[in-house]
């Protein structure tokens, strides 16, 4: 069964903005990481653990290749504000 | 419009400039990102930095074959596996794969996709609601 954590990132992702820190920015770039794979990566995400500072690890999500891709966001008013991104 | 993380500034509106890699080229582009002069943090909307891509993706094709690494970023950046591509381009998933792990094609592969990337640009869907793939119309 889906979280009500994850459920609320993916509601916000799907209706409102996902938006990139400078420096998920920096990690999207460094490891080829494009903003297709982000909306997919959330849309299949499994786990959504919310952590210190506001802080969720949405998990178990892959990108368009299949690989896994997890995500660090922040639920904010626009919508999902991504810290960084985790491949595997 | 105030930040969305310490509420407290008022958005800036900043044009910058963005380097977006395809293969082994590196297009230089500009985007538009929100920064907040109060805390720092900037925003960088991910329709915007689509918007990017494809605009890079449209550049590369048009100035050489889809092969290899770009063939494969191009599709990524399209938002599809290689089996969802396939009915796009007519071609099997496993001629695709091919594609992006050799060193030739045909010109009429880079076509297929550059049409695909001009077609996205347009704000067109690839996919159908249930995520199935959209025959695309002949090209006469």
């Amino acid at each position: 069964m889906t979280s009500p954590v994850l459920s609320e990132i993916q509601r916000a992702a799907t209706y409102g903005d996902i938006l990139l820190s400078r420096h998920a920015e920096e990690r999207c770039d460094e490891r080829s990481v494009r903003a297709t794979d982000i909306k997919r990566a959330i849309k299949t995400a499994t786990s959504a653990v919310v952590q210190g500072n506001d802080a969720i690890l949405v998990s178990g999500g892959v990108d368009v290749s299949g690989d896994a891709l997890n995500i660090v966001c922040q639920l904010v008013r626009r919508g999902v504000y991504i810290i960084t991104v985790i491949g595997a | 419009m105030k930040c969305d993380l310490c509420q407290k500034g008022d958005l800036v509106s900043e044009v910058v400039p963005r380097l977006t890699n395809i293969g082994p080229y590196a297009v230089r582009d500009t985007v538009t990102r929100d920064r907040c002069p109060a805390c720092g943090e900037t925003f960088l909307g991910l329709d915007a930095l689509h918007a990017a891509e494809l605009r890079a993706a449209r550049r590369v094709l048009l100035e050489g074959p889809a092969v290899g690494t770009v063939a494969r970023d191009v599709r990524k950046i399209l938002g599809l596996t290689q089996r969802e591509l396939s009915p796009l381009i007519g071609l099997s998933w496993e001629a695709i794969s091919r594609l992006e792990n050799a060193d030739e094609t045909s010109p009429a592969n880079t076509m297929a996709l550059l049409l695909l990337v001009e077609r996205a640009m347009r704000g067109e869907a690839l996919e159908g609601d249930r995520g199935e793939a959209v025959k695309l119309s002949r090209v006469s």
